[in-house]
């Protein structure tokens, strides 16, 4: 075939001709044709057109479709990365849990995890006898400071020579009472004060052999373990006896203790100047800010934090309390006035 | 929507698909190989939308080629579309630095690229087609366009219409074709009266 008929190209090969189809040989006789044939250029113009549009308006409508459908597949897709993210977040969040739970040294037995970490629920020691915050505590410091006079102020000064400090600042760990001559509180002390939960600081402490304080508190007879009275053991006691024993001399006693451990090498011990009742080596320093009762307590050996721990105080009576460290109890009387 | 494992899908049986007219392998491509194009189209100035558009385009001329048997599987498919989208890309930067005046220095248009003249009369006259075939109906558009665009032969045309044979869609091809003309008539006159 050569595609032209009765002297003008014939539309199947001008079809051909715009689609490239043609052999190189078809293709310059067309060519030569049309430049000859004004019918044919025209017919051949008008053939580019509908193929160039049409195939424009093809692939407008292909991309049309296939958009939509990328759509709808990415809706349908599986959010892999989303999914991954909040896995691994869940992994970290619980990975930090467990960590936290592993480094806390007051955890109760019996306490759980999601409890004291998850729900920011109190746990159950802080339902029983709420923790003094940081405001209280600083209230607590401004009521003391109140009732000391500016002389008393003035002798309490620390000193300045950075030499070894007095009793008295070790002893006032924001704690003082209305014999002590001392009001201005060792850096560190103030520190560890601003924390509520001192127990996380012992386990945290870098320096443990030179300074370990912790802080432990207790209603008295709120707690089982924590609460019984002197003499008393919870074997043979019932639940409700002792109860009614708490009941009974509650109202004599303090609503709270704070109980402040200190640690120091034994050469600082001289320095401390018990107030109160001082056991041994072990003085103790106790002041009473409404209803609670600070004890600062001077132990004559170091205590690693896992000791630290498992130590905790109580009130024994309305006018006596107790530390039971891991290896004996140090009895204290309560410095008169204090006890109700 | 395939199977997530998207990527164990062989160059061979996507290409099978297209060639079949399967539309979703052409959305299956679009997920296995849619991140290297996005990241280099955005490196590169161009935007997540910008990335689509031009990877939905390497994807049609795939479809193009692989349909009309010009498609030679020597490379790839995330290869071939990945170069088709980058000169896409390129193509688009290239347009849009000449539509920005030029320095008198300035020498970086080529004088194989059509001017902007030309660009605008072939626009037209596009434009004009494609309005007559919004117009045209079926099924004259989709022979029109299995015809020119997929470039399908008269018997794959007739089967895919459910035409009784080619003789009867060369036939119908030609009618659609004058109906066409005549669209594309008065369309051209009701621009020129606008």
């Amino acid at each position: 075939m050569n595609g032209i008929e009765n002297n003008h190209l014939e539309p199947d090969t001008i079809e051909d001709a715009v689609l490239g189809r043609l052999t190189p040989d078809e293709s310059s006789r067309v060519e030569s044709h049309v430049r000859v044939c004004a019918r044919c250029r025209k017919a051949m113009e008008q053939e580019r057109l509908i193929a160039a549009g049409t195939k424009a308006w093809g692939r407008a409508a292909m991309k049309q479709k296939l958009a939509g459908r990328i759509a709808i597949a990415a809706r349908q897709r599986t959010p892999w990365p989303h999914i991954l993210s909040a896995a691994a977040l869940l992994v970290v969040i619980i990975g930090v849990g467990v960590l936290f739970r592993w480094r806390s040294p007051d955890q109760e037995p019996g306490t759980s995890f999601s409890d004291s970490v998850f729900t920011g629920e109190p746990t159950k020691d802080a339902q029983l006898a709420p923790a003094p915050s940081a405001v209280s505590e600083e209230s607590a410091r401004s009521q003391i400071r109140e009732q000391v006079s500016p002389a008393d102020r003035e002798i309490s000064r620390p000193d300045k020579k950075g030499g070894p400090r007095t009793g008295a600042q070790i002893l006032a760990p924001g704690v003082e009472t209305a014999a002590t001559e001392e009001l201005e509180q060792p850096v560190l002390e103030q520190q560890a004060m601003m924390k509520s939960t001192a127990t996380d600081e012992v386990a945290k402490a870098p320096d443990l052999n030179v300074w370990v304080e912790g802080i432990q508190w207790s209603t008295p007879f709120a707690s089982g373990m924590q609460a019984q009275p002197a003499g008393a053991s919870n074997q043979g006691v019932s639940a409700n006896r002792l109860e009614a024993r708490s009941k009974a001399v509650k109202h004599e006693m303090a609503a709270s203790l704070v109980f402040i451990i200190n640690q120091r090498p034994r050469g600082e011990l001289h320095d401390t100047r018990p107030v109160g009742y001082a056991s041994g080596m072990n003085p103790a320093h106790v002041v009473r800010v409404g209803d609670t009762l600070y004890v600062t307590l001077y132990l004559d050996t170091l205590l690693t934090p896992e000791r630290l721990r498992s130590t905790f105080g109580q009130q024994a009576t309305p006018d006596s309390f107790q530390i039971m460290l891991p290896d004996r109890i140090l009895g204290y009387r309560i410095p008169g006035g204090m006890a109700r | 929507m395939k199977s997530p494992l998207l990527f164990l899908e062989s160059d061979a049986r996507l290409l099978d698909g297209i060639r079949r007219g399967d539309e979703s392998s052409l959305v299956t491509l679009y997920e296995v190989h849619r991140r290297p194009i996005t990241a280099h189209v955005m490196r590169n100035n161009g935007t997540q939308d910008d990335a689509d558009d031009v990877f939905q385009e390497a994807l049609i001329i795939l479809w193009e080629r692989v349909r009309s048997g010009k498609y030679e599987h020597t490379a790839a498919l995330g290869t071939f579309l990945y170069a088709t989208a980058r000169n896409l890309w390129l193509r688009r930067l290239a347009l849009a630095r000449r539509e920005r005046p030029l320095d008198a220095n300035s020498d970086c248009t080529s004088s194989d690229d059509p001017s902007p003249l030309e660009d605008l009369v072939a626009n037209e006259t596009t434009t004009a087609v494609r309005d007559a075939l919004d117009k045209l109906g079926e099924p004259c558009r989709s022979l029109l366009v299995l015809f020119y665009w997929e470039e399908a032969s008269m018997d794959e045309i007739a089967r895919q219409l459910g035409m009784a044979n080619a003789a009867t869609a060369k036939s119908k091809k030609y009618q659609c074709k004058e109906q066409l003309k005549r669209l594309i008539g008065r369309t051209t006159d009701s621009h020129e009266r606008d």
